[in-house]
Parts: structure tokens; sequence; C-alpha cells
């Protein structure tokens, strides 16, 4: 049925520069996914010297009461999470404009488990960290990335995936 | 180079009037400077291309000053003040009875302080008035902008400062004139 | 005197690169325009004629004729003059006026002031740059033909800094009536923070009767303000409010609380308060440390149900948290905190059910984690809590026999260490993860009560339990691609087996209390996680598991934008249930529920997600959901969502089995909608299938005037306890640039509003770059 397993998508640029923290689940499980799919790609601290920049503008968790019990108790909370992102090239140039990816969980609330809720709620944003993570990975290695960037600074040698 | 006395009455300063030719029309009591006219009047220098001196009944000379390309020149220096002003335009005229000049066509006047430009003014035609020190504009379709007069003052506050430069440079002596 | 409190909804500020420089008063050039002009050079004086302009950094000036004196700065001007300056523009017949020092006088001037104000005055003098008077003044908030509400006095006078206009023996006429008389009438120039009383609110709940509440807003600083509202209630009396906000470099917060002396219903004092604060305590030993604190308190348990505020829905709170934490982090991979968590229970006499949780007395915390350490991941939680039960002695449960308890109280030491080694290709990721919980429990059975004593899950008592348990896992997953087309646009379609081993042996855990530990809610996250039990891990479960799961994706074959997902999994057990908590019954059978998931974004403005949780057995639903959000443009948006909890099994004596969800079936309804360029609704209906009742329902309606006013009404009905619903309905009449509203009550029913935005844009101060001429 035509699937084979996925390949790596070398990416054109060598190094990135990312104010995601790599001491943090998301920051370390985004950091593994380019090194596998891009080994040529290393990380750098230095702003200035990076010829590409991932910039994390917006991480923020909110949660809204969806539904009330019959005695206008909190019976289910929807979690939400997005994150807001965008990429350039060292001179500027948006290889991914200022994008939004989201996640949203439901989660059956009972008040008087107030801390087991909490703690189950952290589980659920670690989760969907993991599924913000992975579309992350698609939208950077993605056609439209790697050919705006070469279209700025072309790379002779550079040999995409097939 | 020749020299015409000024024939007015008062202690007025000598009109000195030089030119390649000069030629003398006595009918009409009119005599025409022609090629590289340069006339002196005191603190005023006037240079033209050619520049006609009439003198009416009362005896008050009117000069037209005319150029065939360019522009016809003005330099005042007011050496007490340390002010000098340039002014252009198509073409001048002389009032000796008031003792005004005007400046006709594309008018435009610049006043400086001991070298600084402190204001400028553009119109069609620009009037002075030695005796009281004023001079006034008016806007018209040989203006710089057709119909407008348009002026550029600098603050007191630059003018008194180019003047307080100039007084130490000449130690509070008026500056030397350009002129002789 | 209204004043204006700006809430804190992100609105854009003005970039810094705006701010006019004004350079020093006497050094600015002037430019003239006009068809003549004369220049005395003694007097320095220049007289304009024929539409003459003066025009200067600061200011600009127009009229027929104009006389200026570049020395003195003094201007005079007849004919139609219009005079800019700092984006206020005055139109009249002449003005004398002097730049250098701005003072002067206006003739019969009609005003725009550049906070948004305007109006006509028969002559204005402006005495020095702050301060302005106008006599025989017709003012309004802001310019448009028709105006809404006037202010007419003899004379106003207006202090830019202070940002304050006074109208002495003023009168306010809303579509021309008068309304208010005052000798002393002030109003805002700008709509910056500023003293004085807020928008009034006007409603009718059904517990509290008629309701009309007038906030006054003291803007004591920019960083800190106070808010006083006096609120009466025809059936509770005057109820006081307050509130202090304050935010410092180091420190920040929000003090408020509420007092009334003798509610006529229950004829006694009544109160609520709350105080958040942070602060950033600073560095320590290497560590930085900051203190929060979130407490509250109230008087009674109805005083929500009682006194519930417009829009904000805080009937639903049984638990009022009161927390203080001392949080520390430091060293690049350590952090932690030492908290103290009570609650104030709010029981609910109708209902027959006594509330209580275990309280923390204190917590201390002490975490470490260090990822992709060469390739490790490892991490170190380390807790230990005192937990206390709140004693009960009131009316709905006697407790007396054991003096209050109602549950044991104890201590626990728990520490979590695991390390994983994630090995991860393009097309492939295996992650084999150990990790070891270790436990001590110290525990008062209070078994001085004798038979009313406390007992563990197996009878048993024991002061002090160890518990220590290994934990492994192996995570794996692969993923296979092909080039498909979806809704007609090239895809890139994806297949993602994943498969999840978990073995924990099974310890004999029945002796140890059970604090704060519960059931997860089965789904996709916690199908994938070691402990099927949630909060403090009193229970591990014995695992021996594997979690199937299948997941498929079309990704934008250009952008890589995840269109469509579809998961499902499973779980197999390879032996039975034995770690269970009390009152849990064991599962016996070896296949989970089938779990599947999809999530849609159909087009870039709707999306849709539906989750099924199927019992593998006799293959009914067990729980479903379903969701569609429509945002098709900004200030719209619609969502309609379904949920479905199958009811709870039933033990022999015919009540629910513990730690099950309780059955519900509810639909909900949510809107954001501009009807038209004025009108403007938000709604929401949550309805319960199963119980045929409205749990929720909140309309509100927002008309923008076309001259500077909006009018709010906002219904709402909400269930506040088992039969008592609360319905209300609030009336704000604004008027804008006369003093906007503390809090934007559309804005509160935020929460329940999914992809909410506030419609009142604030009314940006007009710089000298908007109006330029």
């Amino acid at each position: 049925c035509g699937f084979k397993m996925r390949g790596p998508t070398p990416l054109p640029f060598s190094t990135l520069y990312t104010n995601i923290p790599q001491n943090s689940a998301f920051g370390s499980r985004v950091w593994r996914a380019i090194q596998a799919n891009s080994p040529g790609t290393t990380v750098t601290a230095d702003a200035a010297l990076a010829q590409a920049k991932l910039i994390q503008e917006d991480f923020s968790r909110s949660q809204r009461e969806v539904s009330l019990d019959a005695q206008g108790k909190v019976e289910e909370y929807e979690l939400n999470l997005v994150l807001t992102f965008s990429m350039t090239d060292s001179h500027g140039n948006e290889l991914i404009p200022t994008s939004r990816i989201e996640a949203t969980r439901q989660l059956p609330y009972d008040e008087d488990d107030a801390s087991a809720k909490q703690e189950e709620m952290a589980q659920l944003y670690t989760d969907m960290e993991k599924s913000i993570a992975d579309r992350l990975i698609r939208r950077i290695t993605s056609p439209d990335v790697i050919t705006t960037y070469l279209q700025h600074n072309p790379t002779p040698g550079f040999v995409p995936a097939q | 180079q020749t020299t015409t006395p000024a024939a007015s009455a008062q202690a007025e300063p000598e009109t000195l009037v030089l030119s390649d030719t000069l030629s003398y029309d006595d009918k009409t009591k009119t005599s025409i400077f022609n090629g590289n006219v340069i006339l002196t009047r005191g603190p005023m220098r006037l240079t033209a291309d050619t520049l006609k001196i009439q003198e009416d009944a009362q005896g008050f000379q009117h000069g037209f000053a005319t150029v065939n390309s360019g522009k016809v020149h003005i330099f005042e220096e007011r050496p007490e003040t340390y002010e000098t002003i340039r002014s252009e335009g198509d073409r001048a005229e002389y009032n000796g009875k008031d003792d005004t000049v005007k400046m006709i066509g594309h008018a435009i006047v610049n006043r400086y302080i001991c070298g600084q430009l402190i204001d400028t003014v553009r119109g069609e035609v620009v009037i002075y008035n030695n005796r009281n020190n004023t001079y006034a504009a008016q806007g018209g379709p040989q203006g710089v902008e057709p119909g407008r007069v348009r002026s550029v003052v600098k603050p007191q506050s630059a003018a008194n400062e180019a003047t307080e430069a100039c007084r130490k440079q000449y130690n509070n002596k008026p500056m030397p004139s350009t002129f002789n | 005197a209204p004043g204006i409190r700006i809430d804190e909804y992100p609105a854009l500020q003005d970039s810094s690169l705006l701010q006019v420089t004004t350079g020093n008063k006497n050094n600015t050039v002037t430019f003239t325009d006009s068809e003549k002009a004369g220049y005395d050079n003694n007097s320095s004086d220049i007289t304009l004629h024929g539409l003459a302009q003066v025009r200067r950094t600061d200011a600009i000036l127009k009229s027929d004729q104009i006389r200026y004196n570049t020395d003195s700065g003094e201007m005079t001007a007849s004919g139609n003059t219009r005079f800019f300056k700092d984006g206020t523009l005055i139109t009249g017949t002449g003005l004398h006026y002097n730049i250098n020092t701005d003072s002067g006088k206006f003739y019969e001037p009609v005003f725009n002031l550049a906070g948004g104000g305007s109006g006509t005055a028969s002559e204005a003098e402006a005495l020095d740059e702050n301060h302005t008077r106008l006599l025989d003044v017709i003012y309004s908030g802001c310019d448009c033909p028709e105006k809404f509400w006037t202010i007419q006095s003899p004379q106003v006078d207006i202090y830019e800094d202070e940002n304050e206009g006074i109208a002495k023996n003023g009168v306010l006429y809303i579509k021309g009536v008068p309304v208010l008389w005052s000798p002393y009438l002030t109003f805002p120039v700008r709509a910056e923070k500023k003293t004085g009383f807020l928008t009034p609110t006007y409603g009718y709940t059904s517990r509290g009767g008629y309701d009309l509440a007038v906030p006054y807003f003291f803007n004591l600083a920019p960083n800190y303000d106070a808010t006083i509202t006096p609120r009466y209630l025809s059936k509770r009396g005057l109820l006081m409010g307050g509130e202090f906000r304050y935010l410092m470099p180091g420190y920040s917060g929000i003090v408020s609380g509420t007092y009334i002396n003798k509610d006529m219903d229950t004829r006694d004092k009544r109160w609520s308060y709350s105080i958040l604060h942070d602060q950033h305590l600073g560095q320590f030993l290497g560590l930085k440390f900051n203190l929060d604190l979130d407490w509250n308190g109230v008087s009674d348990d109805n005083y929500f149900r009682d006194f519930t505020s417009m829009g904000l829905n805080e009937a639903d709170q049984t638990y009022l948290s009161k927390r203080a934490s001392l949080n520390w982090s430091g060293y690049d991979y350590w952090s932690g905190y030492l908290t103290l968590q009570k609650y104030q229970t709010l029981q609910d006499d109708t209902l027959g059910y006594l509330y209580g949780q275990y309280e923390k007395v204190p917590e201390f915390k002490v975490r470490g984690s260090r990822y992709d350490w060469n390739g490790f991941d490892v991490e170190t939680d380390n807790t230990l809590t005192r937990f206390e039960f709140p004693t009960y002695f009131g009316d709905i449960a006697d407790f007396s026999r054991t003096d209050g308890h109602r549950a044991p109280d104890g201590t626990r030491f728990s520490s979590y260490n695991a390390i994983s080694y994630p090995i991860v290709r393009p097309g492939w990721y295996v992650t084999p993860k150990a990790a070891l919980h270790a436990s001590h429990y110290s525990t008062n059975w209070y078994e001085e009560f004798g038979k009313y004593g406390f007992r563990s899950q197996a009878g048993t008592q024991k002061g002090s339990i160890n518990r220590v348990l290994p934990i492994f896992s192996l995570d794996s997953g692969m993923t296979f691609e092909r080039n498909t087309t979806l809704f007609g646009k090239p895809s890139l379609q994806t297949l993602e087996p994943r498969l999840y081993y978990l073995n924990i042996p099974y310890k004999n855990q029945a002796d140890i209390p059970v604090y704060d530990t519960s059931i997860s809610q089965f789904g996709f996250g916690s199908a994938f996680a070691e402990n099927r039990y949630s909060g403090g891990w009193d229970r591990i479960n014995d695992a021996n598991l594997l979690t199937l799961g299948i997941t498929s994706r079309w990704f934008d074959e250009d952008s890589g934008f995840e269109r469509l997902a579809l998961q499902l999994a499973q779980r197999f057990y390879f032996e039975d249930q034995k770690v269970t908590l009390p009152g849990e019954e064991a599962r016996k059978r070896s296949k989970s529920d089938y779990l599947a998931g999809l999530s849609a974004a159909l087009t870039d403005t709707l999306n849709t997600e539906l989750a099924v949780q199927v019992d593998s057995a006799d293959q009914n639903v067990v729980q479903s959901y379903a969701s569609l959000h429509w945002k098709p443009k900004r200030l719209t948006s619609v969502s309609m969502s379904y949920r479905y909890q199958q009811d709870p099994f039933l033990d022999e004596t015919g009540n629910p089995l513990r730690y099950q969800l309780k059955g519900k079936e509810t639909t909900s309804l949510s809107a954001q909608w501009p009807f038209t360029e004025k009108i403007s609704g938000v709604g929401r209906i949550d309805y319960s299938i199963q119980d045929k009742r409205v749990t929720q329902s909140i309309l509100g309606f927002e008309y923008k005037g076309n001259c500077c006013w909006t009018g709010r009404v906002v219904m709402q009905r909400y269930a506040v306890s088992k039969e008592k619903a609360n319905s209300a309905i609030f009336l704000q009449l604004e008027l804008s640039g006369l003093g906007s509203l503390g809090s934007d009550p559309m804005g509160l029913l935020r929460e329940n509003v999914r992809g909410y935005e506030s419609t009142t844009v604030p009314v940006p101060v007009k710089s000298t770059f908007e109006r330029y001429e």
C-alpha cells in the first residue's frame, strides 16, 4: 500500500539556535528529533552564529470549566496548550511565520481529589507537549522551510531527502 | 570702468557702478550699463548683466537691473550686527525715493549672521526697505512656489549665538567690509 | 467624578519609537507659508496674509491672518484659525497665543482633545502647558457628530498631567436630557487609570434581589491601585467590597475582600477575603527563592451561592484554597518547594454528602532532572508530606465518637528515581526506562477510638510501612509514510505503530493508607503511563502489560501542517490486577477497552474532535466525547460539544463503586457572534440530557452605540447546589470617555466561551502623528 519507513530529512543549515530550554522534556524531545532527522545540524547557544533560529514566542497552558454537574460543581476541565513559534535564517528572512500549534485534552474532574487531579493534569500536559513536539518537527523539516532557506542562502552540495 | 557719483542731496552713500560699457540717453536721462555690471551703494552691492538708471523729476534715481541668464544678485552687509543678506531674482528694481530695492521673479532672500543662515524668504517679489530695515514678500505666478510666499526662520537663540560668535571673533568691533 | 481602571487585557502599546521627543522649546525652526508676508528684523515680527500658516515641530497654526514674533513666540491670528498642538486641534475665530510659554486665549474655540474628548466653548485660555480653562463649555467624551452624552458647564478646567477635567456646576446630559447636576464634576481627558467612579452595574439575582454596585477606583500610583465597591442587594443589604492591586519590582499581588454587617436574610455578619501574592526573595546559597500565597476564606458555606457577582461563576467553589509555598530552583537541574496546603470546605446541606480532602501541612519536595546527559535522561523526585484530614463537628454527619476525625493522619516520604536512554531515529525509536520508587508511611490510625478507629484496606493499622518497587518500561514505535491526497490536497500520510511494555512487580499495598491517590481517566495519556493511579502514588499498580497503539496522520505536503489525526489504542494485560484502591473492583479481563480518537482541522477555521472508549468485553460505549469548533473570523466563534459517560457499576448494596466517574450525558453550545456592526452576542448553554435540566446558561448582548456609548446586558442561570439555581441579570451603560468599566463583564465570560475575544478596544490617545495637516 505504498508505505515506507521515514528516512532522514537533512536540513540545509548546520547550526541552529533555539530559545526552547534544552533541559526540559519538551526541549530534549525536539532536539533529539532534529538530531535524528538531520545529523548534520548542531545546536549553538550563540544566536549570532546560528544559520537558523527557532524562536518559541509563547508556550501557554490554560484550562476551562467545560461542564458543571447538576449540583453546579465542575465536572470536567478542558486543558489547552498552545505553542507560538517562528523560524528565521541568520539574516532574519522568515522561514516559518509566527504560527501556533495547539493541543487540547478533556479531563473529568473531582474536587474531592484535587491534588490527584492536579498531578493527572500535569501528566496530560506532558503528553500534549510530546504531540506538539512531533508536529513542530514536521513543520521544521517540511519542504517549504528547506526551499525558502535555500532561496536566501544557496548551499551548494546540499542533498535534500529523496 | 566708469563711475558716476550719485546726485542725491542728503548724506547719501555714494553709488559706484562698474560695467563693461556705458551709454547715456540724454532725452530720457537714462544711463545704461552693460556687461558684468556691479553697482555698489553703501553696504549694498548688486550684480547683473544690464542696469538702467533713470532720474525722475525730483532727481531721485531709479535703477532697473536685468540678466540675460542666471539671476540678478544683491549682497548686503551690516558689519555692526555681523549680518550679511544675499538675495537673487529674475530682475531687480531700485527706488531711490523711498530707498527700497524690489527683487522680482523667483525672488529668494537669505539672511546670514556671522556666516550662519538665519532665515530665508522665497516668493515672487521681495521688497527691501533699507531705511526701516524691513522687507516684505508677495506670492505670485512666478513665485518659487506659485502663488505662495514661504519662509524658514531660525529661532532667536540661533541668531544670538551667531552674533555672539562673531562678537568674540572680532572682539566687539564691527567686522571688516569685504567691498574695499 | 468617573475614573478609569484599565484591566489587564493584552492591549497593543505604542512602540517607544513613536514617542514625541520635544526638543527644547526655544530652538525650534519656524516655517511660514502665505500669500503675502512682511518681516521686520528690528522687532523680529512676521505678518502673514492669505491662508497663512506658521508651522513648528511642536505646533501648527493656520489662519487668514497671522502676526508672529519669532523672538517672544507671540502669535496673534484672526479669521477661521486652526491650531494643532500635541494631538489637540482647536479651531475658532481667532487666538492670541504664546508658543514659548504655552499660554494664551482662543476665541469661540471648537476643540478636539488628544484624549478623545471634544466640545465647544465661548473662550478658552491656556494658563500654562498643563492647565486650560474653558468658559461656557459643552464637552463630550469623544469626537463624533451626534453626541450621546455631554457635560455642560459655565467653567471647565482641564489639567493635562493629572488627566482631569473639572466642571463647575456641571450638568450631565444624556441624549439632551439632564441626568446629573453636580457643583464639582470631574472627568478624565485621556483613557488612563484615573481616580474616580467606575461604571456602575445594575442587576437582579434570584438569591440577592435587586443589585446595584458602584465601584470607586483610587489610582494611587502607576503600579498600585485600589477599588472600593459598595454593592446594595435588596434581599441582603449593603455589601462593601474592596480590592488592592500592587505590582512592585520584587513582588506583586491582589488583596480583596467583602464584608456585610447584617445580612437581612440570615441576620448575621458575612464576609470573604482573597490574598494572591507572589514575591521573588532573591538568591541564597546559589538557589533562587520565591514565595507565593493563595489564601482565601469566607464566612459561611453559602456565601458564594448568595452573593454571586456578574459573570463570575464562583458558585462552583467547594474548596477554598489556603496555600503558601516557598519555591526554589538552582544549579541548572534542581528545584523544589515547601508548601502548606489547607482548604476551607463549603458544605452543601441540601446534598447530604460531606465534602472533605486531606491537607498537606506541609509538603517538602526536592526534584532533580537532567535531560540528554550524554544520551541518558535522569530524574529524581523526592517528597516528604504530612497529611491531616480536617475534623468535622457540623450537623450533616456525627463524628463525635472519633473526636471529629474522619480519616487517619500521617506522614509520607516518597522517592521516584528514573533513568532512560531514548534511541531516536527518523523512522523508529526505542526508549528503555528503569525506575525505582521507594516510600515510607508513618500513620496514626487513631486506634484509641477502638472500633470507631480507622483501618487500612486490609483492615490493619500498621503505624510504619515501607514500600520499594522497581518499574521497568520499554516504549518503542515506528513511522511509515506515503504520499497521498486529503480533501483534494497533496498530503503525506503516516502510519505510526507504537508498542509500550510495562512491568512492575506486585507488592501488597493494602496496609497503606490512601491520602491523595485516585484512578487516572483511561485515555491516550494514561494508556502509555507507568501507573494507572494518579496523585501521590499511594498505590502503584502491579503491571505486566503491553499497550498497542496505532496512529495515522495526514500532513499538508509542503507546510507540514497536521490536517487529520486518527488514533487507536488498547492494553493487553498478561496478569490479573492485584493492587486496588479501597472499594475498587479489580479488573478481571485481560484486554482493556478500545480507545479511539480523531482530531481534524477540516479547514483553517473549522476543526473537530472525536474520542470514544469502547468496553472490549460487551462492546458498549464507556465514554465518548465529540466537539466541533468553528472560528470563521475575529470576534466570531461557535463550538458545540457532546459528552457521554457510562453510569458507574453498582455494588451489591446498590450504590456506585468508588473511583468511578459519575454517569452523565451532556451537550454544550457556546458562541460569540457579531450580529451587526453594533450588536454582538455571547452565549453558552449546557444541557444535561440525563437530568433533563439546563445546568448552566449564559446569554450576553452588547450594543455599541454609534457615539461613545455601549450598552450591555448579561443573563445567567446556573445550578449552585442540588436544588437551588441562581438566575441573574446584569445591565450596564458605559459612557466611553466618561469612564470605562472596571472589568468588562463580557470579558468575564472568557472562561465560558471557547475562543472568546474582548470586543472593547481601548480608545487610543491621539498622538501628534495621527492628527497632522
